[in-house]
């Protein structure tokens, strides 16, 4: 279910169903980025979804040749071979590492669709078990949805409703940089050990398991 | 109506407490308007709001109700830059530790953060402490214009009521009156005629350019008042029995000058008459340390115009203005006017 929406994030830019936590802004800044090599290469997730992990690597500009951001290229398969692809980003707050993922839009659709489509940041914490295990654990929508709808968290943000489902109600943060980072520090920080605890409600987790 | 809703914008106006209370219910509908995104305000805006000006409450307050009176009134004005600076620094840390740290302490159901670096913080600090000093020193600038005003007029006044002392101190019917009894004397040439012409000329001297001053010796004064008296014998019955009773401890004690002489005038005009028989005027003049006493009663004449009675006359009221300007709440000034008798006791202290 994880992966599959996480294709649909890809799809859909904002996505229609709620499951984690979207910005319009980055979670990071370019002072925190990092790059592990350990990420690169082929990974099966929970689900059996299997994602490929390489460089990013972009063209500067007509003539300039390519570069690369120190990020990586995400390409998740599904069982039906739906390809979603995503330059994430790998930084450090405050001692703890995170994935920001930004979906690619591709070519797949209408290219009137296309342009009406806002491609919005997810964040996940990443933690590096072994050379041939991660867990990565993306915050939980629902959990800052609780919040928002309870009136009990502060941070700005933007409510929509999709044309799908008029009567749910999405949440974007809509905060700056800084601001989101102020407050994944403060109410983020779990231990690694605890990712994948079924009492945590603030991130949703899935392991990775190196095929090759 | 207008005038009720006069009465209440001053007293508001100078209620100091009423005066906050508004200054900070404004602050605070600006910050909620400021810190919320939306046009719609929640539960969570109001917290925060309200959470965030307490910071701000008290370095404000601080300085508004220590530093200024205690430092910046009296011109210590590093000290009190450096105690600005302090509260400045201090108090914007403290909002940030807040709502980094504490606040989940105060409220852990609420998720915070501090949403403004620290300059941004010191920047919100700096505006609220300037305006809040420039209000203040306004309101004291409006308060000082005022009493410059107020003082301006009582300036006035007094001038206004010197200036009636002095133009009663030359009064024109004693003049004329004493030029009559001059002339008479003169055509009758009576020895007593230089004598007289010295007195008056004594008395004129003294109403014209010592009166000038603010004080006089109290002998002066006694002089002023026999010359006088002498005078007054040349044109008044030998049966008023007038008595000048003085005892004083000081001749040259300084009192403002031509406080007596007005009375025993009106004393003489309304009390002596040529007409009346058993006139009588009694003085009295005590100085004891810094006090002085005069006393002064006469007969009620058969007054020739019944509209102009002794105690309602422009010279009492001129005497009592000027003691309330030159010795405000030192001094007692009765006048009793009875059937047969009228009597005026003035007392002052320096």
């Amino acid at each position: 279910m994880k992966t599959r929406n996480v294709i649909l994030i890809g799809i859909v830019a904002i996505a229609i169903t709620s499951c984690f936590v979207k910005s319009l802004h980055p979670f990071f800044k370019e002072s925190d980025v990092e790059f592990n090599n350990e990420l690169l290469g082929t990974w099966l997730d929970d689900d059996s979804a299997t994602w490929r992990i390489n460089p990013y690597i972009f063209t500067k500009g007509f003539m300039l040749g390519d570069s690369t951001d120190n990020s990586y290229l995400v390409e998740m398969f599904d069982d039906t071979t739906n390809v979603s692809t995503f330059n994430v980003h790998l930084f450090r707050l405050d001692g703890k590492l995170y994935l920001d993922f930004d979906p690619i839009r591709g070519d797949r659709y209408d290219e009137m669709i296309d342009i009406h489509m806002i491609p919005a940041h997810s964040i996940a914490r990443i933690d590096f078990v072994s050379d041939n295990e991660v867990v990565i654990a993306w915050f939980n929508e629902d959990w800052l949805k609780g919040l928002f709808e309870e009136n009990r968290v502060k941070i700005a943000h933007e409510v929509i409703r999709t044309a799908e489902n008029s009567y749910t109600k999405e949440y974007v943060l809509t905060a700056s940089t800084d601001e989101l980072q102020k407050f994944i520090v403060k109410y983020g920080s779990v231990e690694d050990d605890y990712l994948c605890d079924e009492e945590n409600e603030i991130l949703i987790c899935t392991r990775l398991k190196r095929v090759k | 109506m207008i005038r009720i809703t006069q009465k209440w914008i001053f007293a508001v106006t100078r209620n100091s407490l009423v005066l906050h209370l508004l200054f900070w219910a404004l602050s605070w509908y600006i910050l909620l308007n400021i810190f919320t995104g939306s046009s719609s305000f929640q539960k969570i805006d109001y917290i925060y709001t309200s959470i965030f000006m307490l910071t701000l409450v008290v370095p404000v307050e601080l300085n508004l109700l220590l530093f200024i009176p205690r430092f910046l009134n009296r011109k210590k004005y590093a000290v009190y830059g450096l105690f600005f600076l302090v509260s400045l620094f201090l108090f914007g840390l403290f909002n940030q530790l807040l709502f980094d740290r504490l606040i989940d302490f105060i409220l852990p159901e609420y998720y915070f953060i501090s949403y403004y670096d620290y300059v941004d913080l010191l920047k919100f600090f700096l505006v609220f402490l300037v305006i809040s000093t420039l209000l203040h020193l306004s309101k004291e600038w409006f308060e000082l214009n005022e009493n410059k005003q107020k003082m301006i007029l009582l300036e006035k006044e007094k001038i206004d009521a010197e200036l009636k002392a002095l133009s009663n101190q030359v009064n024109p019917h004693f003049l004329f009156n004493s030029l009559n009894v001059l002339y008479s004397l003169a055509i009758k040439n009576e020895k007593e005629t230089p004598e007289a012409i010295i007195k008056l000329s004594d008395i004129l001297r003294y109403v014209i350019y010592e009166s000038n001053r603010e004080t006089v010796e109290l002998q002066n004064e006694i002089t002023l008042i026999n010359n006088f008296i002498d005078l007054q014998k040349y044109r008044t019955s030998p049966d008023a029995n007038i008595q000048f009773f003085v005892e004083i401890e000081n001749e040259k004690f300084s009192v403002a000058p031509m406080l007596f002489l007005p009375l025993v005038e009106n004393s003489y005009k309304h009390g002596i008459k040529g007409d009346v028989g058993k006139t009588f005027i009694q003085l009295k003049l005590i100085q004891k340390g810094n006090e002085v006493e005069f006393q002064i009663e006469n007969n009620k004449g058969v007054s020739g115009e019944p509209e102009k009675n002794q105690s309602g006359g422009v010279g009492l009221n001129n005497i009592r203005s000027r003691l309330e300007l030159i010795y405000p709440e030192n001094y007692t000034f009765e006048v009793k006017d009875g059937k047969d008798l009228f009597s005026v006791k003035l007392m002052f202290k320096i």
